[in-house]
């Protein structure tokens, strides 16, 4: 045990081993489909597939240093989602729309400066199934800022997409005709 | 081959994926980072996302190293975007703090050995960021080109568009790049 390599298997055997048990039990139930992947400004998409299980859609935890850890299974209940958000102390606006729509807001509020902005996202992209957001509740709180997580699809394909922060006034979301491409599934 | 789903809940299934894959993605960081400290830090997230990730692989979408590397290529482009910082901070395997001074001094090997690699993308540079993706996976990453489209989340007829396409820009540019031998078969 005395390489790199060997040390850093030992630890991940560790992480595998404390995982908890619900998660290292979950099997897969359905088939997933169609993954793509496209980045916009702070932003990241994942694809998934609604699966028919009684496993929750999402999850938020709030961390012992204060962010809170999104991490969304399928793109399901986002009212159910918003709310947990703003519970956690992350004003957000969740909206899953159908296939090939996406939000129209008016007024459509401002993006944030690049410089200031905290929004890690994981797992995003090809294969990367489960969307894990890491996001500060100050960031937002004090600086009049709301998270903008908006998906589109049906069917057997789910698109989300973490759209960036934005301060200013921001409509509703109107559902209109998406310019993103429609999604094929793959074979 | 390892069973996917399992690595995620058994310490022995990973064991096994992690021996059968940890030279490539070795080379894979090296290929597009400069820094053993932080060569070893990415080594460590693409492990630890194939973990989390672990539960949503299914075979019929694609061949585990298709699956690995697009973890790899998400967790090293997470790297390289503006949000590196809370990344970071939000490592849960520090793989820095496992370096020895030979790891350090094998990690750096590595890196020097793919510094033609590195070069050879820093030249892909000019191309559309959907070509210059396709041409790394395949011409540098050693990907198929069914794997490498398995990567992206596009089809295949579409990868070899792009293929195409990126040759056709870099013979322009007077740079060839080898075909490897799974490209020439398949």
């Amino acid at each position: 045990m005395n390489t790199f390599e060997d040390k850093l298997l030992a630890e991940l055997r560790t992480v595998v081993a404390e995982r908890p048990v619900d998660i290292r039990r979950k099997r897969p139930k359905r088939v997933l489909v169609g993954i793509a992947a496209c980045l916009t400004l702070a932003a990241g998409t994942a694809v998934a597939v609604p699966m028919l299980s009684g496993d929750p859609a999402y999850a938020v935890v709030t961390q012992p240093d204060g962010s809170v850890r999104v991490t969304i299974y399928r793109a399901e209940g986002d009212k159910g989602l918003q709310k947990r958000l703003r519970a956690a102390g992350v004003p957000a606006e969740v909206d899953f729309l159908a296939k090939g729509k996406t939000c129209r807001r008016t007024p459509a509020g401002k993006p944030p400066g690049d410089a200031d902005s905290r929004l890690t996202v994981l797992h995003e992209g090809p294969n990367g199934q489960v969307t894990v957001l890491v996001l500060w509740p100050n960031d937002y709180r004090s600086r009049g800022r709301t998270l903008l997580l908006e998906g589109e699809g049906s069917g057997e394909q789910w698109l989300t997409k973490v759209s960036t922060l934005k301060t200013g006034t921001f409509g509703r979301c109107t559902p209109v005709d998406s310019p993103w491409l429609p999604l094929k599934p793959q074979r | 081959m390892t069973e996917i789903a399992e690595i995620g809940r058994d310490p022995d299934a990973f064991e096994a994926f992690y021996t059968e894959h940890i030279e490539r993605i070795q080379r894979f960081v090296a290929r597009r980072v400069d820094d053993p400290y932080l060569a070893a830090d990415l080594t460590a997230d693409v492990f630890l996302a194939a973990i989390d990730a672990a539960g949503g692989y299914r075979a019929n979408l694609g061949t585990p190293i298709g699956w690995l590397y697009g973890i790899a290529r998400n967790v090293v482009s997470a790297e390289k975007r503006r949000h590196a910082r809370e990344l970071r901070a939000n490592r849960r395997i520090s793989g820095r703090r496992l370096l020895t001074a030979d790891d350090v001094t094998r990690l750096e090997e590595r890196i020097d050995a793919e510094a033609s690699a590195r070069a050879l993308l820093r030249a892909m540079d000019e191309l559309p960021p959907g070509e210059r993706a396709a041409l790394e996976l395949v011409a540098l990453d050693g990907l198929s080109p069914q794997d490498a489209a398995q990567v992206l989340g596009i089809r295949l007829p579409t990868m070899r568009v792009r293929l195409h396409r990126a040759r056709g820009r870099l013979r322009s540019q007077s740079l060839h790049l080898v075909p490897t031998p799974t490209e020439m078969t398949s």
